[in-house]
């Protein structure tokens, strides 16, 4: 749109440029019009040049009124007339001719922009189609593929059907050893399991059969006070007798040495530990809770618990002087032994750094 | 996580540690006297020769293991022995054991949390900190626990640990940090004294009830094994029930029984050095155990003049190599009656320097080893303030095993009974039935069973006020620093739960540096209220750890910046204190820590 105006506008300033000439040479010709028409007009009527002087005199006779000079004027306004005229005709011509351009201009635009959307159109048209046939080609391509492919596949088929025979033959041949394998591999696992088992049945047998004999050998020490073994707890009582009551150095010191009032203090104390350690671990109560001294009748005796001594009938009761009441050890309380006794260390040697 | 199945009183006691513990009845809204019978834990502990042996009470000793193989179930490649036989390895390697653990958890002057224990130890010994000592001895109560109850784990019981009413509030703080270490996320801690005092309420043979009145002050007295605990709880009435306030606590007192022990042991190894003979370390410990018994005869048995003491000797010739003194009557008459509870005045106060008593060094004990000196500074603190009839109390509890010794309970009533006299006031009275030994625990059992709405709970709150240092802004004067005003932040008696802003007051904390406060305690200032500031320190403020928190730079702030801070206070339900930085658009939090690492 402002390209036409703007060609419009460079139009229109054309225009007025070939006015403004036409302007120059219409006065320049206007000028020499009137000097050739003065200067002929007095050479005609000096010379008296026919036909011209006549056509003069024919006109001054025809209108009456005028002087030559006038008559020239008049003829020189009728022929400026005309010349004017013919500018101005020619003018317009000009004009003309410039619009016209212009309407063809556009027209020709009109009609270049109906070819572009002719030419989207018929595009997107085009576009459509390649779609399609881009669609149309995979599809053929596909079928040609699958074409190729099932004629491949029936070869390839034949072949497989023969590999597949030869296949089998070796399958079975290969299934026919990996069932043997497995079998033999489960009577592998199996016999080493079983092994396994024997080996801890084995172990355990061994550790029952230690544990067992340990147990009989304690058990026989308990019954019979064996001289070979040791019950655990014998160790640990010997321990305990040794750490908190100092007995076994008691015991194995020479105190023949020693006076009475040093052993009486060193006895107190040694005394009182045991005791403690005693009320602690081990709860001891009396067979017969009776005075000593005193005279007691039983009807029968558990020779167990109660030792009979002097003249002693064959059937009770019994009747006698009480001389010892016996203890009976209730309860054993013993630290709990984790691992067992180790070694035969009841009492560690000691230094002192 | 399940449901409670028990109440567990944890003590942990200084030199012992007991755990009791009772069946949560559940529904039933029985009154307290009715609760549930309270046991004993019998607590596996390693014994020699790889043995185990169980026993109510667990040493509080930690043996840092030689050649001895670990054969307890759990924890096999532990390092350390815990219990009986740590104390008996302790006495012969006492640079590898570690005792007094809970003294060192309040004691402000070292890093809690630093390797330190055992104190005296060669460096070449593998140390612990306070802290994971305390972890270990709970560790080792929850694993001998699941022995016990192999389907209801320690960790869901409603579990109870009593600490010195004394601990400041850093040292609750480890506490709680400690069992939080041995993996009881939750416990609730209770006074000793104040569980004492449930122990006297739940027996039945003297119903409380009947032995005070609306009105009276008791003064609870604690002599245990390491430490001393004075408490008063004030008797008040609501709605015609009687309620129970504990309004004042004493200060740590690291004296007790075990002083008594060693006194005597000093007096017979000093009788044994005069006749020329040479008395080791190990004869010492063993003089210690004999002086003990001498003690318990002496005192129980008035015909007695003297008890002879015997060390058996180390080697084999046991006879031989006996040494043999006595203690008299007389020693424990001067040195222990007269040395723990002298005759004195309400205004004399303990001596502050090492002149007498039997000191180790480094855990900070009392100078002074009389026990009625100690609570004569107590009482009189309590004289100075706005609740002067805290000062005369008219009833007295007794705790501990040295208070068994009626010599020593008798002393000390005379004593304050001649402070009340001389004021004008009615003879103190004593009350009576509680069980000497293991109350604590079993106090601690039936604290549980309070909280859980049955029986009568003594409501305690904050145990002392507790103040922040605010340095006053003043002209730079070389060689001087600026005056301290303390800004109370907790008073005394603040119950548990409560959350308090402190108001009007802001600071400007440094963003990227450390904001620290000096912090304070004082057990006698009851008048002080919240967010008040006082102008003059005096000798009533006592400084323990400092309050630090980092300040990181945070949105829109960097290191260097100024930010605005008011403070928060929370009391919390298991009574530890917690501080607290709020930014003024109320968006950013600080907590202002204990530094237990650094000396006050």
């Amino acid at each position: 749109m402002i390209n036409i105006v703007i060609y419009r506008l460079k139009s229109f300033k054309k225009c007025l440029e070939v006015i403004t000439d036409m302007k120059k040479l219409v006065a320049r010709i206007n000028l020499v019009l009137i000097l050739v028409f003065f200067a002929g007009g007095y050479y005609v009527s000096v010379n008296q040049i026919e036909p011209l002087s006549g056509l003069i005199k024919q006109l001054q006779e025809f209108v009456h009124l005028v002087t030559a000079v006038e008559a020239y004027a008049c003829v020189y306004y009728v022929s400026l007339l005309v010349l004017l005229f013919s500018v101005f005709v020619s003018l317009y011509a000009a004009f003309e001719g410039v619009s016209k351009k212009e309407v063809a201009l556009q027209k020709e635009i009109k009609l270049l922009k109906e070819d572009a959307e002719d030419f989207e159109n018929k595009k997107v048209e085009y576009f459509t189609e390649i779609k399609k046939l881009n669609l149309r080609i995979q599809e053929l391509q596909i079928s040609l593929e699958q074409k190729v492919s099932a004629d491949k596949y029936e070869k390839l088929q034949a072949e497989a059907e023969e590999n597949a025979n030869a296949l089998e033959g070796a399958k079975a041949k290969s299934d026919e050893l990996t069932d043997k394998i497995k079998k033999l591999s489960q009577k592998i696992e199996d016999l080493n399991s079983e092994k396994a088992k024997l080996t801890e049945q084995e172990r355990d047998l061994s550790e029952k059969l230690k544990d067992s004999q340990a147990k009989l050998a304690s058990a026989n020490a308990n019954l019979k006070g064996g001289k070979d073994t040791v019950p655990p707890a014998a160790y640990q009582i010997f321990y305990l007798l040794q750490k908190e009551g100092r007995l076994i150095d008691m015991l194995h010191e020479n105190i023949g040495d020693y006076d009475d009032e040093t052993l009486g203090g060193a006895f107190r104390k040694l005394h009182e530990d045991l005791q403690e350690l005693i009320k602690e671990r081990f709860i001891l109560e009396p067979v017969l809770n009776e005075e000593e001294g005193n005279t007691i009748t039983l009807d029968s005796i558990d020779p167990d618990s109660v030792k009979v001594s002097g003249k002693v009938p064959a059937e009770g009761p019994f009747t006698g002087e009480l001389i010892h009441k016996g203890w009976r050890l209730k309860e054993c309380k013993l630290p709990e032994m984790v691992d067992g006794w180790k070694g035969d260390v009841i009492a560690q040697a000691e230094i002192e750094i | 996580m399940a449901a409670a199945k028990y109440i567990v009183g944890i003590d942990l006691g200084t030199t012992n540690m007991v755990l009791s513990y009772s069946r949560i009845i559940s529904g039933s809204d029985n009154e307290a006297d009715d609760g549930e019978a309270i046991n004993y834990l019998l607590i596996a502990q390693e014994q020699p020769k790889n043995a185990v042996d169980t026993s109510e009470v667990l040493p509080a000793f930690i043996f840092e293991r030689l050649k001895e193989k670990p054969v307890l179930p759990w924890n096999s490649d532990n390092d350390f022995i815990i219990g009986e036989f740590a104390r008996e390895r302790g006495a012969e390697v006492p640079d590898r054991v570690i005792s007094s653990a809970k003294s060192w958890l309040c004691n402000t002057r070292v890093d809690r949390t630093k390797a330190i224990l055992p104190f005296n130890g060669e460096d070449s010994a593998k140390k612990i900190s306070p802290l994971q000592a305390m972890a270990m001895f709970i560790s080792h109560l929850k694993n001998a626990w699941l022995q016990e109850f192999p389907k209801d784990k320690l960790e869901n019981q409603k579990v109870i640990v009593t600490i010195p009413a004394s601990f400041d509030a850093a040292a609750r703080d480890l506490v709680v940090e400690a069992a939080k270490m041995a993996g009881l996320s939750s416990v609730s801690l209770i006074e000793e004294p104040q569980a004492a005092f449930y122990s006297w309420i739940s027996q039945k043979e003297n119903p409380w009830r009947r032995q005070v009145k609306k009105g009276d002050v008791v003064l609870v007295v604690d002599v245990g094994g390491g430490t001393t605990d004075f408490s008063l709880i004030e008797i008040t009435e609501s709605d015609g029930e009687l309620n129970l306030d504990r309004v004042a606590v004493g200060s740590h007192i690291l004296l007790g029984g075990d002083n008594m022990d060693l006194t005597l042991a000093y007096i017979a190894a000093k009788r044994l050095e005069d006749t020329g003979k040479k008395i080791s370390r190990w004869q010492t410990v063993q003089l210690s155990h004999q002086c003990r018994k001498a003690k318990e005869i002496l005192l129980s048995d008035s015909e007695k003049d003297s008890v002879p003491v015997t060390v058996s000797g180390r080697g084999s010739s046991v006879i031989g190599g006996t040494i043999k003194t006595q203690i008299t009557r007389e020693d424990v008459e001067n040195n222990i009656v007269e040395g723990f509870f002298p005759h004195c005045s309400i205004n004399d106060e303990p001596a502050e320097d090492t002149a007498s008593g039997v000191r180790e060094l480094n855990l900070m004990y009392a100078a002074d080893a009389a026990v009625s000196k100690h609570l004569a500074k107590f009482l009189k603190n309590q004289m100075n303030d706005a609740h002067k009839e805290y000062g005369y109390p008219n009833a007295i509890l007794f705790n501990g095993g040295v208070f068994k010794a009626k010599i020593f309970r008798d002393r000390l009533v005379a004593i304050i009974d001649s402070w009340l006299t001389e004021s004008g006031k009615d003879q103190i009275k004593v009350l009576e039935g509680i069980e000497l030994s293991k109350a604590v625990s079993r106090g601690a059992v039936y604290f549980g069973q309070a909280v859980s709405g049955k029986g009568i709970r003594i409501r305690g709150g904050v145990s002392q006020s507790y103040y922040l240092g605010i340095e006053t802004p003043m002209p730079a004067v070389p060689g001087f620093k600026p005056p301290l005003k303390a800004l109370c932040v907790a008073k005394q008696g603040t119950e548990e739960g409560s959350v308090l802003k402190v108001e009007n007051r802001s600071f400007g904390l440094v963003i990227g540096k450390t904001a620290e406060f000096r912090f304070f305690k004082s057990n006698c200032r009851r008048e002080d209220e919240f967010g008040q500031l006082i102008p003059d320190m005096d000798e009533s403020f006592e400084e323990t750890s400092l309050m630090t928190a980092e300040m990181p730079a945070y949105d829109g702030l960097k290191a260097g910046d100024l930010v605005d801070v008011e403070l928060e206070v929370v009391i919390t339900e298991i009574g530890t204190l917690e501080v607290y930085c709020i930014s003024k658009d109320n968006e950013h939090r600080w907590r202002l820590e204990f530094n237990v690492r650094e000396a006050a």
